[in-house]
């Protein structure tokens, strides 16, 4: 077993709904992206030996961002459309992959894992992330 | 030019059949084989199975009557594309499914008029009968 392979294991089960929706079963080469995407972004190699358990729990968020990134890629050439008597707003799996990616930095971010923030807002000189200081 | 990729294409096609949740039975009208024709035996008849979208169409008022007094309910179906060379006036669908649960009543349609082929289905106009 490898990291990547153990992280494959976590998307499976953790995001269920996303492999069915997208056959990723059927696609490895799309779930491998996906598994390096988040092992990258910690810094672990996906090709080395089995995660530990304390990387495990960072591996879960930084997956979360990878998989709704991946996600609003797929949605974002979906337009909506009224045609042949029916009307479909495909944008909305755009907003909502985007709502869902946000929300995995954030989580991330507040574990405290980095590169996940938004970047530090400055109004004028004055730091917002620094406590004033 | 395309206005749209072949890919786009399929994608608006999968997601109109994607949102076809009714299924009906099939039973063109063609009196040229069959002398009895697929209307008039519908009810025995081993016709296509095929899913579609059903919809009553949107008038003022939504049903009318002929002139026997009983009432015409006009409808709308929606189809998918390679039903576009299938379809036929008076042809019958017998619409028997609805959400993956049969119906409690099967509604039986006939086709009016010609149907109207587009980019990612079929439209038929159909009153029940």
């Amino acid at each position: 077993m490898t990291a990547l392979e153990d992280t494959l294991d976590i998307l499976a089960v953790r995001h269920e709904a996303v492999v069915a929706a997208y056959e990723l079963a059927t696609r490895p080469e799309q779930q491998e992206a996906i598994g390096r995407e988040a092992l990258e972004r910690l810094g672990i190699n996906p090709a080395a030996a089995t995660l530990d358990g304390a990387q495990v729990p960072s591996v879960r968020l930084a997956l979360d961002v990878s998989v709704w990134a991946w996600v609003e890629m797929q949605a974002a050439l979906l337009f909506d459309f009224s045609a042949d008597g029916g009307s479909y707003k495909r944008s909305q799996l755009a907003e909502s992959a985007a709502r869902m990616r946000r929300l995995a930095e954030e989580r991330a971010a507040a574990a405290g894992l980095v590169g996940f923030g938004w970047p530090a807002i400055e109004v004028g000189c004055v730091r917002l992330d620094c406590g004033g200081f | 030019m395309a206005v749209f990729s072949p890919a786009e294409y399929a994608a608006m096609r999968q997601a109109q059949e994607s949102s076809m949740d009714h299924e009906a039975t099939f039973l063109r009208y063609d009196p040229e084989t069959d002398s009895c024709s697929g209307q008039l035996v519908h009810g025995t008849a081993a016709g296509v199975r095929v899913r579609c979208g059903l919809k009553q169409a949107e008038r003022e008022p939504g049903k009318m009557e002929n002139s026997d007094g009983g009432v015409v309910g006009p409808y709308v179906l929606r189809l998918p594309r390679w039903m576009g060379a299938e379809t036929r006036p008076m042809s019958r669908f017998v619409v028997d499914r609805a959400h993956g649960l049969p119906l409690a009543r099967p509604i039986t349609l006939e086709q009016v008029g010609e149907a109207a082929v587009g980019p990612s289905g079929v439209v038929v106009r159909a009153r029940s009968v």
